[in-house]
């Protein structure tokens, strides 16, 4: 490997036992929280983390220190901060490696920014299928109960912090900010209309942070290190480093942290180790499935940050990278996807409760034998439709997107399978 | 003020025009004599003469696959009707499949004007023009056609079954 | 929604300048504009719900077209509404609505005042490209005793689910399952039950809850409107009456807007009022006991019957109930005290039902009368207010009356024990009934006069909060009922 880059959240992953408080204290965790709680005041911490540039990394790519400036200073106001381990995206797998292996580092994430923002509940919607990050997340916070780094006067200072764990019920929509704040309050997981924006009226109409596991993660390494030296990785508009999940028909498919602006190239053929049996490269899907895909040709040329991403006509999105062999049907890789996001739609918004069915239907039609030539310039015409604010949240144009991109860059294969009534690579 | 119109002598000499007018009819008079055969009076009622399909006769009332009545009682036909002649009571039916059928519908042939726009109207091809078009009778009442004669009189022959999909 | 804030702003709409409460729902704006936005999931008297997303504008300034109905009005706002990025959002947005919709209008009791049929022949008209199966739901589910459901036809605008969360506040229904899935309900399809349940028929844009009292009954192309009040109790909510002006019958009522009565709503009680005006719950024609009897007579001989009975005016006493209009009520007054020359006229207002608050807390009142504080202000003009029933009937042990004249009520339900109280009367040697309805045409009564119930005729109802309101007529259901002027012979 030639890209040696520091480890910003996997710095101590390898250290055995660093999941207990012990042993992430030997490690020099809490620092940042001390230093925090004893020598810094709330708007310093703020203007710090805007400093470094740290982006939102949910999927959005929102500046973390203008969204916690956003909220109301008034004291009188309750305010909550969310963190979102709901995790949904198909083909990321990232912040259940932090909440599962390094909890605390998630947890003093957590305290820093609610010290950040005066807040003095936290809740960390964790997907219900991650029961084992459940279970060390709550040890976790038993532990900082006992060593006073939870509760009433936290390290001895003013502050006060309870920390819930809500256990989700696996619900894609339920990642979404609005959605997850729906789920929270006990309803239906349906988006909120905005505005209001949940920075003023979030979770129970109060101030509301809500910010991806993989952020507040950062944070302490960001206090600690200052912003300076979290700016000297990645690029200049995409700072600091990223989890990457690596997935598909590669030799070494995992999560790897690598400093943003890395070629994808290389994180397929150097970190991935290149696809099994040497296949050629088909496709990628750089951000979870819901970003565009980008041919072969477009990922080699790629790199992996949020600006390059979207100059390529997709999105870094929760990073989860989807390797995609030339063996693999098109058309039935995008039959899967259309069904998922059909089956995740909340129902809410018209475009999206019916274009996602009848975009599975067609696909599937197509599939099976039963396409018509119209149907692709019908599809495009459901996901131009659907896309563009035209619904609550991004959930429609999550699902649009794949699609639009599917048909657009791999027609041939499409139209194929409408005229000969098979699949080009004979595998149906 | 009235003032004289001059006299037309020629229309004192009727007699060529009388023989023009009779031209049409001596001539139809002589080709028929000579071609009997191909007379075209019939010896109705004996003989009758075929109708267009498109014939707009007594109404019909068709049916299922099934049997049962066609009509969803929906009232478009009695919407359409000029004449206002179509009476149609709906009510639910048992089969929540079929939710809705006329449980009375009833046709004033009296005032129907033999228009055709019920059967243009209906969506489900429930009701038709049929090929009948005696109908003489001597009581008004009679012309109230019911459900049933609609439907199931014996000319129809156990009933019209509508094929296209329900 | 800061509608109290009055400042008012100045807004371009489709290029013509309006002026607007700042803070005001864009949509409700636009409305009022005349600007014709489709829109199913937006009702002024509900909160935003921003699901069926029919109503995008596009803003000056915006980047993206956005929802008028979440948009508020602020100064110097250019909305256009007919741009052809909106025309082909609403086209598009139709046809996600229709493609899963069963389109059974033949059989669906909206038809003809559906959101989807009036916006498709407005902004679709197109033909479907839907070729794929369509997702089948349950119909014809009964929940509770004036609503049938139908979840196939529904567009989940989730209008009927935020009503019964905001209104009567009772949260019985609810959108069930995901994605196109989706299905409004109740929980394992129990009862609705609550006194408003048919206002969610109302703001239904579709035929997903249709009125089991409506169902089948016409198709509403046939029927007429006209504005009238609710006979139901002192409220008054404001209707609109529907009848058939061929077959000459009252099919339904529904609630009118008003902001200081009734708002959007109305409750379930009052709504089915409009029966007791059907020809079968009604006194057909003049009526005379004959023998311990009642016979038909023509008005005729009944007018006849009538003028001798006047003639004994000295001994004749009269009892009015609230259900009658003040040009009635004033026509009765002046006619019983002036040309009659009795004073004995009584009224049935029980005094401590008046000052009752609402029922079921929200419309529904205690004194089921409509015209209570209108029969109460007749009355103390003729200063006869204080002559109630209790009044009554304490004269009737002194006094020897020969004649009784009562004005029945129109609805037996308004006061349900009616005739048990006359029979405290029966000393009373001539009895008279003036009234309509079938239930009150006992042989108890010498002599029945028909006469209009409440859609039958022009008049003023008075409320409990001493407001007149208007009713007009709709039709005439019983041929052979006459006014009360009539009836009496003015």
């Amino acid at each position: 490997m030639t890209h040696v880059s520091m480890k910003i959240l996997f710095e101590h992953l390898e250290v055995p036992q660093i999941h207990t408080l012990s042993t992430y204290r030997e490690k020099g965790g809490y620092q940042a929280l001390e230093k925090v709680l004893k020598q810094m005041k709330p708007e310093e911490v703020i203007s710090v983390v805007s400093d470094s540039g740290l982006r939102g990394r949910g999927g959005a790519g929102f500046p973390a220190g203008k969204k916690w400036s956003f909220v109301p200073k008034d004291p009188l106001k309750t305010k909550y901060l969310l963190c979102n381990g709901d995790e949904s995206e198909p083909g990321t797998f990232k912040d259940r490696i932090l909440m599962e292996q390094i909890p605390h580092l998630v947890l003093e994430g957590i305290l820093i920014a609610a010290y950040a923002v005066d807040c003095h509940k936290a809740y960390i919607y964790v997907r219900g299928e991650y029961t084992e990050s459940i279970a060390t997340l709550e040890k976790a916070i038993e532990e900082c109960h006992a060593h006073h780094l939870l509760g009433e006067a936290i390290l001895g200072t003013k502050f006060n912090l309870d920390i819930y764990v809500f256990r989700g019920a696996g619900a894609y929509i339920c990642g979404e900010e609005t959605g997850l704040i729906s789920s929270l309050e006990g309803i239906k997981g349906w988006p909120k209309l905005k505005p209001p924006f949940p920075a003023l009226a979030g979770f129970n109409r109060q101030p509301t942070v809500v910010n991806n596991v993989e952020t507040l993660a950062s944070v302490p390494w960001i206090i600690q290190n200052g912003a300076a030296a979290y700016k000297k990785n990645g690029t200049e508009k995409s700072p600091g480093t990223k989890l990457f999940c690596l997935s598909g028909p590669v030799k070494n498919p995992g999560t790897y942290e690598l400093p943003l602006g890395f070629p994808l190239k290389d994180l397929i053929y150097e970190v991935g180790g290149g696809l099994i049996n040497n296949a050629k490269l088909k496709a990628v899907i750089p951000g979870g499935a819901s970003a565009h895909v980008l041919t072969a040709e477009e990922a080699l040329k790629v790199n992996l940050d949020y600006e390059s991403l979207a100059a390529a006509g997709s999105m870094l999105g929760s990073g989860g990278v989807m390797v995609i062999s030339e063996s693999q049907c098109m058309v039935d890789l995008l039959s899967v996807i259309a069904h998922f996001f059909k089956h995740e739609s909340c129902g809410q918004c018209t475009p999206c409760r019916e274009g996602t069915g009848w975009l599975e239907k067609i696909i599937l039609s197509i599939l099976h034998k039963r396409g018509r030539e119209e149907d692709i310039d019908l599809i495009l015409n459901i996901t131009r439709n659907m896309q563009g604010g035209r619904t609550v949240c991004a959930l429609a144009d999550a699902a649009a997107w794949p699609v639009e991109s599917f048909v657009k860059k791999f027609r041939s294969e499409f139209e194929h399978h409408i005229k000969h009534k098979r699949c080009h690579l004979n595998v149906h | 003020m009235l003032v004289a119109r001059p006299k037309a002598y020629t229309k004192t000499f009727y007699i060529p025009g009388l023989l023009i007018g009779m031209k049409t009819t001596l001539q139809h008079l002589i080709l028929n004599l000579l071609h009997i055969r191909k007379i075209p009076t019939i010896q109705y009622p004996f003989q009758k003469r075929e109708r267009s399909p498109r014939f707009k006769g007594l109404h019909i009332l068709t049916k299922k696959l099934d049997g049962s009545i066609r009509c969803t009682s929906c009232m478009l036909c009695q919407t359409a009707c000029p004449a206002q002649c179509i009476k149609i009571t709906a009510s639910e039916n048992e089969d929540p499949k079929v939710e809705k059928f006329p449980i009375s519908f009833q046709i004033d042939l009296l005032r129907c004007v033999m228009c055709g726009y019920c059967e243009e109207a209906c969506p489900v091809d429930a009701i038709r023009m049929g090929q009948e078009y005696e109908w003489a009778n001597f009581a008004e009442s009679n012309y109230i056609l019911d459900k049933e004669f609609l439907s199931n009189r014996p000319s129809l022959k156990g009933g019209v079954i509508s094929k296209l999909p329900t | 929604m800061s509608t109290d804030s009055k400042e008012k702003v100045k807004i371009i709409i489709d290029g013509k300048e309006v002026l607007a409460p700042k803070g005001e729902n864009l949509l409700k704006v636009l409305l009022e504009n005349k600007a014709a936005v489709p829109h199913y999931c937006y009702h002024p008297g509900l909160s935003i719900a921003g699901a069926c997303r029919m109503c995008f504008v596009e803003v000056e300034g915006q980047p993206r077209p956005l929802i008028s109905c979440n948009a508020t009005v602020s100064e110097g706002m250019a909305v256009k509404t007919t741009t052809e990025k909106v025309k082909e959002i609403q086209k598009w947005n139709l046809a996600f609505h229709l493609i899963n919709h069963p389109l059974d209008c033949p059989i669906c009791d909206q038809a003809g005042e559906c959101g989807l049929q009036n916006y498709y022949m407005k902004h679709g008209k197109y033909n479907s490209d839907m070729q794929e199966n369509k997702v089948l739901k349950r119909k014809v589910i009964s929940i509770g005793d004036h609503i049938m459901l139908d979840t196939e036809r529904c567009i989940l605008c989730s209008r009927c689910v935020r009503f019964f969360d905001e209104v009567p506040k009772t949260s019985e229904m609810a959108i069930f399952n995901r994605g196109d899935r989706s299905e409004i309900g109740t929980f394992q399809d129990k009862a609705l039950n609550n006194n408003y349940t048919l206002n969610s028929v109302d703001i239904c844009p579709v035929g997903a809850l249709t009125s089991k009292d409506f169902r089948f009954k016409k198709r509403v192309w046939f029927l007429k409107d006209v504005d009238s009040v609710c006979p139901g109790c002192s409220t008054g909510c404001n209707v609109t009456v529907s009848f058939d002006p061929i077959e000459k019958r009252t099919y339904r009522m529904r609630p009118r807007l008003n902001e200081e009565v009734n708002s959007y709503w109305m409750c379930d009680y009052g709504r089915l009022r409009y029966k007791q005006t059907e020809p079968e719950n009604r006194i057909l024609a003049p009526l005379k006991k004959v023998k311990g009897n009642l016979l038909p007579i023509d008005w005729k001989n009944a007018h006849t019957e009538w003028k001798e009975i006047l003639k004994e005016s000295s001994e004749l006493a009269v009892l009015v109930t609230p259900q009658y209009t003040s040009e009635e009520l004033e026509a009765v007054y002046h006619f019983f005290t002036q040309t009659v020359k009795t004073q004995a006229i009584f009224h049935t207002i029980e005094a401590q039902k008046l000052s009752d608050a609402v029922i079921d807390e929200l419309l529904l009142r205690q004194d089921k009368n409509p015209n209570s504080q209108g029969l109460l202000s007749i009355a103390k003009k003729y200063n006869l207010e204080n002559q109630d029933l209790f009044y009554f009937e304490q004269q009737l042990k002194t006094k020897s009356w020969k004649t009784l004249v009562v004005f029945a009520p129109q609805d037996p339900q308004s006061i349900p024990n009616f005739l048990s109280w006359l029979e405290k009367g029966q000393n009373i040697s001539k009895k008279i009934l003036i009234g309509t309805h079938i239930s009150h045409a006992t042989p108890f009564f010498d002599l029945i006069l028909p006469t209009l119930t409440f859609v039958e005729k022009n008049g003023t109802f008075v409320n409990f909060k001493n407001m007149e309101q208007k009713i007009n007529a709709a039709t005439r259901s019983v041929e052979e009922a006459k006014p009360i002027a009539e009836v009496l012979c003015l």
